[in-house]
C-alpha cells in the first residue's frame, strides 16, 4: 500500500507533465491527489486493524525496507489531505503566478515533491531515505524557481545549496552511524537492535553522539531550525502561494518525522535519557526555544505579508524542536500534534495571503486597512488561522500549546513555560494588528480605487474554508488523533526489540 | 595525536569537508559555490570509502568459489558511494543549469554582491 501511494504520485506527476494542455494537467493533479487521499485512508484503516506492515524488496546492499506504522499513516494522511486541498486551491490561483506553458511542469514538480515526501517518511532503509531527501530538495527548489523572477531564482539557489549542505551532513551522520553500529541491514530497526543491545552505548557512546549531532545539524538546515533558517523567508516568501503552502505545511515536516524516527526509533527513550544523547537533545531544546522567540521577533518586523507568515513558520519549527528536545514521550507527542496543527493552519494562511495578493496586487501589511470590508470571507479565514496560531481555545493551536505545556510540566523543566507564554504573546503581536487593521482600520486609498470589492468566488475559496473547518474541528475533538499518535509513539519506541 | 595520523583518511575527509563548506558559504561566485559543493560531496565519499575498506581483504567479487564473507570487504559503503556520486552529479547539473540561467538573464555570476543589488533595484 505504501509503495502504491509513492508510485501513484510519481506516475501522476509524469502524466501531468506529459499533457500539453494546462487545464488537463490541473484535472490530472486533482484526480491523483483525490486517489491519494483514498489510498492513505485505506492504508490507515488496514494498519489500525492489522498492525504495522513491512515490505522488503531488492537484494544485496540495495535491499530496501518500507515500514508502515501509525506515524507513517498519520503523515501520509496529512500529506494527502492537505496536499489535495492545496492542489485544489491552486487550480484557480496558479495561473496568477506561473506562466501558462509552465503549468504542466509545475504540477509535475508538485506531485513529484509529494511522492518523494511520502518516500522520505515511508522508507526505513537509510539509502532510500537519503535518495528521497535529495529528490525532494530538487523538486522543492523547483517549485520556488518556477515563478521565474529574479528573487525566485535567487531564493531557489540559496534554498538548493543550503538544503544540499543539509543532506550531505545527514549522509555523513548516517555513515558514521552505520560504521559504529555495523548493523545487519542499513535500516533504522537493525540499527536500533544494535544500539539497544545491552552495553553497546557504554562502549561506543561518543561515535553515536557524533553521528546524531551530524544528523541533527543536517536536519536543522532542511527543516529551518533558527540559525539555519536563512533560506526559508526568501523561498517561502517569493514562491507562488500554493508552493509556499506546500513548503511550509508539508515539506519541513517530512524531514522532522525522519529525524524523530531515527532518534526515538533508533535509540529509544530509555537510552536517550541515560547517555550523551541527552545533552544533544538539550541543545536542540534550547535552540528550539531561541527559534520560538527570535522567529516571532523577526516576524513582527516584516511588512510583507508572506514574509511575515514565513518567519512565523520559523517560530513554529522552534516549538516542534523544543518538543523533540524534551526527550519524553509526551514531548514527542506534542511535537507530532503540532505538526498537524501547523500544517492545517499555515497552509490556510499562505493560501489566504495568496488570495489577498492576487485580488489586490498588494503585499504590504501597512496598506491592508479596511480589507475586511472588501474581502470579508478571506479576512475571516485569516482571522481563524491567526487566532489558532496565537492559541485561542477551541482552535487547534490551543490544543498543541496545551500539549506542549503538559509535556514541559511532565518532564520537570518548568522554566520552559516562560518562553512558551512569551512566544504566544509575540504571536498575538503580529497576527492581531493585521486583523484589527483589516476590520476596524481606515480604508487605505490603494485598496478602494483600482480594486474595489474583490472577494474571490466562494467556489475558489472552498478549499481554504475546508482548512479553516479543519482548524476548528481538530480544536474541538483532538481525542482520536491523540490516541492514534500515542499508539504510534509506543510502536516507534519498541522498534528493534 | 597519533590517532590523527593513524586515521589520516578520515582527517583528510573532515578537512576537505570544511574547505568545501567554507567555499559554499563564503564565496560569492556561483561557479565557485558549486565547486565547493562538489568538494564537500567528495569528502563524504572519501570518508565512506575509507570506512568500507578493511586492510588485507579482497573486493566483494567471488573468486575461486570462495564464499566465506570474512575474505571480502563490506560492499555496502561502496554501494552508498556509487549512489552518492549519482546524486552529486545530478545536483551539480541542476545547480549549473540554474547558474547558466542566472548568467543569461543578468550577465553576472555574483549572487550576493553589489551587482545583484543593482539588478534587484532596477527591477523595482
Amino acid at each position: 500500500m505504501g509503495i502504491a501511494i509513492i508510485v501513484l504520485l510519481l506516475v501522476g506527476a509524469v502524466a501531468a507533465w506529459g499533457c500539453k494542455n494546462d487545464q488537463t494537467a490541473r484535472k490530472i493533479a486533482v484526480g491523483v491527489m483525490g486517489l491519494d487521499v483514498i489510498l492513505s485512508v485505506v492504508m490507515t484503516t488496514s494498519v489500525v486493524s492489522g498492525g504495522e506492515q513491512v515490505i522488503r524488496f531488492g537484494s544485496g546492499f540495495l535491499a530496501q525496507t518500507i515500514r508502515i506504522g501509525y506515524l507513517e499513516c498519520f503523515m501520509a494522511c496529512i500529506f494527502s489531505i492537505i496536499g489535495f486541498l492545496i492542489v485544489w486551491a491552486s487550480m484557480s490561483m496558479i495561473s496568477h503566478d506561473v506562466e501558462k506553458k509552465l503549468i504542466p511542469f509545475y504540477y509535475f514538480l508538485l506531485l513529484g515533491l509529494l511522492g518523494t515526501l511520502n518516500a522520505v517518511v515511508f522508507f526505513e532503509s537509510l539509502l532510500g531515505v537519503f535518495v528521497s531527501i535529495e529528490l525532494s530538495s530538487f523538486a522543492a527548489a523547483g517549485i520556488v524557481i518556477v515563478k521565474n523572477q529574479t528573487e525566485n531564482v535567487h531564493a531557489g539557489l540559496k534554498y538548493l545549496s543550503l538544503s544540499i549542505l543539509g543532506s550531505t551532513l545527514v549522509l555523513m551522520g548516517m555513515v558514521i552511524l552505520y560504521v559504529a553500529t555495523s548493523p545487519e541491514r542499513l535500516d533504522i530497526s537493525s540499527i536500533a537492535a544494535v544500539i539497544k543491545s545491552s552495553g553497546f552505548m557504554a562502549e561506543k557512546s561518543s561515535y553515536i553522539v557524533w553521528a546524531y549531532s551530524l544528523i541533527t545539524s543536517g536536519v536543522a538546515f532542511k527543516a529551518a531550525l533558527f540559525p539555519c533558517h536563512i533560506w526559508l523567508p526568501d523561498a517561502h516568501g517569493t514562491a507562488p502561494s500554493p508552493s509556499s503552502a506546500t513548503l511550509s505545511a508539508l515539506v519541513l515536516k517530512a524531514y522532522i518525522v525522519f529525524y524523530m524516527k531515527i532518534v526515538f526509533g533508533g535509540a529509544g527513550f530509555a537510552i536517550i535519557a541515560g547517555s550523551g544523547l541527552r545533552i544533544l537533545l538539550n541543545v536542540v531544546m534550547v535552540v528550539g526555544v531561541i527559534a520560538m522567540i527570535a522567529g516571532s521577533c523577526l516576524a513582527i518586523m516584516q511588512t510583507d505579508i508572506k514574509r511575515m507568515i514565513a518567519y512565523s513558520s520559523v517560530a513554529q519549527m522552534g516549538y516542534i524542536f523544543m518538543g523533540i528536545g524534551l526527550g519524553t514521550e509526551f514531548g514527542l507527542f506534542a511535537a507530532l500534534f503540532h505538526i498537524l496543527s501547523h500544517a492545517v493552519t499555515k497552509s490556510g494562511l499562505f493560501l489566504v495571503a495568496g488570495s489577498i495578493i492576487e485580488q489586490t496586487h498588494n503585499r504590504d501589511l501597512r496598506k491592508m486597512g479596511g480589507l475586511g470590508k472588501i474581502m470579508p470571507i478571506t479576512m475571516a479565514l485569516f482571522t481563524v488561522g491567526g487566532l489558532s496560531m496565537i492559541g485561542i481555545p477551541l482552535l487547534v493551536g490551543f490544543n498543541s500549546k496545551w500539549n506542549f505545556a503538559t509535556g514541559i510540566v511532565g518532564s520537570g523543566t518548568y522554566w520552559l513555560l516562560i518562553p512558551l507564554s512569551i512566544s504566544a504573546l509575540l504571536n498575538a503581536l503580529y497576527y492581531l494588528p493585521v486583523v484589527i487593521r483589516a476590520f476596524f482600520g481606515k480604508e487605505a486609498k490603494e485598496m478602494t480605487e483600482p480594486f474595489a470589492s474583490k472577494e474571490r468566488p466562494v467556489k475558489d475559496l472552498l478549499p481554504i474554508i475546508l482548512l479553516a473547518v479543519g482548524v476548528v474541528f481538530f480544536g474541538v475533538c483532538a481525542g482520536p488523533v491523540s490516541d492514534f499518535l500515542q499508539n504510534g509513539i509506543a510502536m516507534l519506541a519498541s522498534l528493534g526489540h | 595525536m597519533t590517532n590523527l595520523f593513524n586515521n589520516y583518511y578520515e582527517v583528510a575527509a573532515v578537512i576537505l569537508f570544511v574547505i568545501g563548506l567554507l567555499i559554499l558559504l563564503l564565496q560569492r561566485n556561483l561557479i565557485k559555490k558549486i565547486i565547493g559543493l562538489n568538494i564537500m560531496d567528495t569528502s563524504v565519499f572519501l570518508f565512506l570509502a575509507a570506512k568500507g575498506y578493511i586492510a588485507g581483504r579482497l573486493s566483494p567479487i567471488i573468486r575461486n568459489g570462495q564464499t566465506d564473507a570474512s575474505l571480502y570487504i563490506n560492499p555496502l559503503p561502496s554501494g552508498l558511494v556509487l549512489t552518492g556520486i549519482v546524486v552529486a552529479v545530478s545536483t551539480t547539473a541542476f545547480a549549473l543549469a540554474l547558474a547558466l540561467r542566472w548568467y543569461q538573464q543578468y550577465h553576472t555570476l555574483d549572487v550576493d554582491g553589489v551587482v545583484l543589488k543593482n539588478v534587484l533595484k532596477g527591477e523595482k
